[in-house]
């Protein structure tokens, strides 16, 4: 009888299980999004992982009376950090990459956000507050290691240098004439349902028209 | 060729859908304000074949709608506009039938004057052949002398075979003198016009009717239309509308494009449908819609202007093999996750 007992018991909750019940939120988007963390963390290898939080405007329960611009009554939990590899490349970028003899592997990493959304406000205020968190999260970075934001310096190859140098000057650019894209974030899904295996799922979200990869 | 129709352009309204009957004003709209439309017209004794469809085109009312801001198309109920058919007096009446039948005649003497060319073509090409065989015949016999007689008649019942297999369709028989010399035929082409205002007045602007009323999705159509898009119907492509960046016959489209209210609530499994099949196609899955409602502006246009859209891609980043960087930045993984 006893072993019975035993093999009915439940099972310990899982890692992530006992730190979300640890950290206890507010918000269930919130514990949600400590749960794409851990993802990020330790099956996709994403590094200096640092998060943010839109607030909301709770103080107005009524969001069709407020102005479209305003963020969604509830806050939106906004994840940063490295990945191992490029997430996403812009097929002109990708061109310009090739025809110059640039690999991914030359290029510094580039900090990706994570976040979630449900509605066009969400997604609005996400992009409409993403150019705050970047320079939050690059301040982030410089008082982490000050020498990480200076590209390539120790490449022994002169030739490539000056062609790393050329690149991210063309990046710059692109960035502001937004022939390489526009801003993008990551929107995360979790599965977590009826028999939801809490796999999560990752799409690329950029603002306007980009044109899709060819791949 | 480049035609240049009166504006604005009448779009026919009959049962509900709006209708364009006139080719010119369908390449016109093609080329200069990037509107393709449907083409939905069958041919009546074969209405099964629908690969190929031709005139009328049918033109979204989305579409409609952009045209009628514009200025460039009037709404006209065509039922209405034909009332006056029965009206006609007698002179217009044969004047238009006098005019349908010297437009027949026009075209049959187009038709007849292409016959003669490629029958005079024909013709000389076998004149030619003609006498380079009988160059080459007195050739063979001087050089044989009279060995072989009857070869060199061969050639001739040859091209008398030929010359009765182009002329056809001419049951006189072809000689050089009767060609150059041939009458006009009499009998004109029957016209059946596409379009009924060479006798009908064009209608008075007192006659339009209202701007077409659209779905709630207009403001983003408008949007990507004003962006250089051209848009096309996206039920076969499980979507609102297909944006293409150019012309649907020399570019792939780029966009799935699903419209959201401002504060609709977006199911997720909606973005990984449309995401996963965008991806599956090498398109973007784009959502987007007006920040301000209907009831919160003057006009449709008002809300065109604050339209935010999104372009969505699979980022193909679950249940793939992760290895680590070699220069992975801060804290370098201590182990890897390998899933298949």
């Amino acid at each position: 009888m006893a072993d019975i007992k035993e093999v009915t018991n439940r099972p310990n909750a899982s890692a992530i299980t006992e730190r979300i019940a640890e950290k206890g939120y507010n918000y269930p988007h919130l514990a949600t999004s400590a749960q794409i963390q851990h993802n990020l963390e330790h099956q996709h290898l994403w590094t200096s992982i640092i998060g943010e939080v839109i607030s909301g405007q709770a103080e107005d329960p009524n969001t069709l009376n407020k102005d479209p611009r305003q963020p969604p009554q509830e806050p939106i939990p906004l994840l940063s950090g490295y990945p191992p590899h490029r997430v996403y490349t812009h097929p002109d970028e990708q061109l310009y990459m090739l025809e110059n003899g640039i690999r991914e592997d030359d290029l510094e990493p580039e900090r990706m956000f994570v976040g979630q959304s449900w509605t066009l406000r969400h997604m609005a205020a996400v992009f409409d507050r993403l150019p705050e968190f970047k320079q939050k999260a690059e301040e982030h970075d410089r008082s982490v290691d000050p020498t990480s934001m200076q590209p390539g310096s120790e490449d022994p190859d002169p030739t490539k240098a000056e062609k790393l140098a050329q690149y991210y000057d063309k990046k710059e650019k692109a960035r502001l004439t937004k022939e390489w894209g526009s801003q993008r974030f990551l929107l995360a899904m979790v599965d977590k349902g009826m028999g939801g295996d809490g796999t999560v799922a990752y799409y690329v979200v950029h603002e306007g028209d980009v044109k899709p990869r060819q791949n | 060729m480049d035609f240049q129709p009166d504006l604005p352009i009448p779009i026919s309204y009959v049962s509900g859908r709006y209708l364009l009957f006139s080719i010119d004003a369908v390449t016109y709209l093609r080329r200069e304000h990037h509107i393709c439309g449907v083409l939905i017209g069958t041919l009546p004794q074969i209405p099964q074949q629908n690969v190929f469809l031709g005139l009328p085109l049918e033109l979204m009312p989305e579409e409609a709608r952009l045209l009628v801001d514009k200025g460039v198309a009037c709404i006209v109920d065509e039922a209405k506009a034909h009332d006056g058919m029965n009206t006609l007096l007698e002179e217009d009446r044969r004047r238009y039938l006098r005019d349908l039948e010297s437009q027949g005649l026009h075209v049959s003497r187009i038709q007849s004057d292409r016959k003669e060319r490629n029958r005079e073509q024909t013709l000389k090409k076998i004149e030619e052949k003609k006498a380079k065989a009988k160059a080459k015949a007195s050739a063979v016999a001087a050089a044989q002398a009279s060995t072989a007689p009857e070869e060199s008649s061969t050639p001739s019942p040859k091209n008398a075979a030929i010359v009765d297999l182009f002329s056809a369709e001419d049951p006189r028989p072809s000689s050089p003198s009767t060609a150059s010399t041939s009458v006009p035929p009499q009998t004109a082409m029957a016209i059946t016009p596409a379009t009924s205002y060479p006798p009908l007045p064009t209608p008075s602007p007192s006659s339009y009717l209202p701007a077409p009323t659209v779905p709630p999705s207009y403001p983003l159509f408008a949007h990507l239309h004003s962006k250089g898009y051209f848009l096309s119907p996206g039920l076969r492509f499980g979507c609102q509308y297909m944006a293409y960046p150019g012309d649907p016959l020399r570019f792939h489209s780029h966009f799935l494009v699903v419209s959201y209210d401002w504060d609709q609530h977006i199911d997720l499994m909606d973005l990984v449908v449309g995401g996963r099949l965008g991806t599956g196609v090498k398109k973007g899955f784009m959502i987007g819609g007006a920040q301000r409602g209907i009831d919160e502006v003057d006009s449709e246009a008002d809300r065109v202007d604050t339209v935010r859209a999104f372009s969505l891609e699979w980022a193909g980043m679950h249940m793939a093999l992760i290895f680590p960087r070699k220069d992975s930045r801060a804290h370098a993984p201590r182990y890897r996750v390998v899933l298949a």
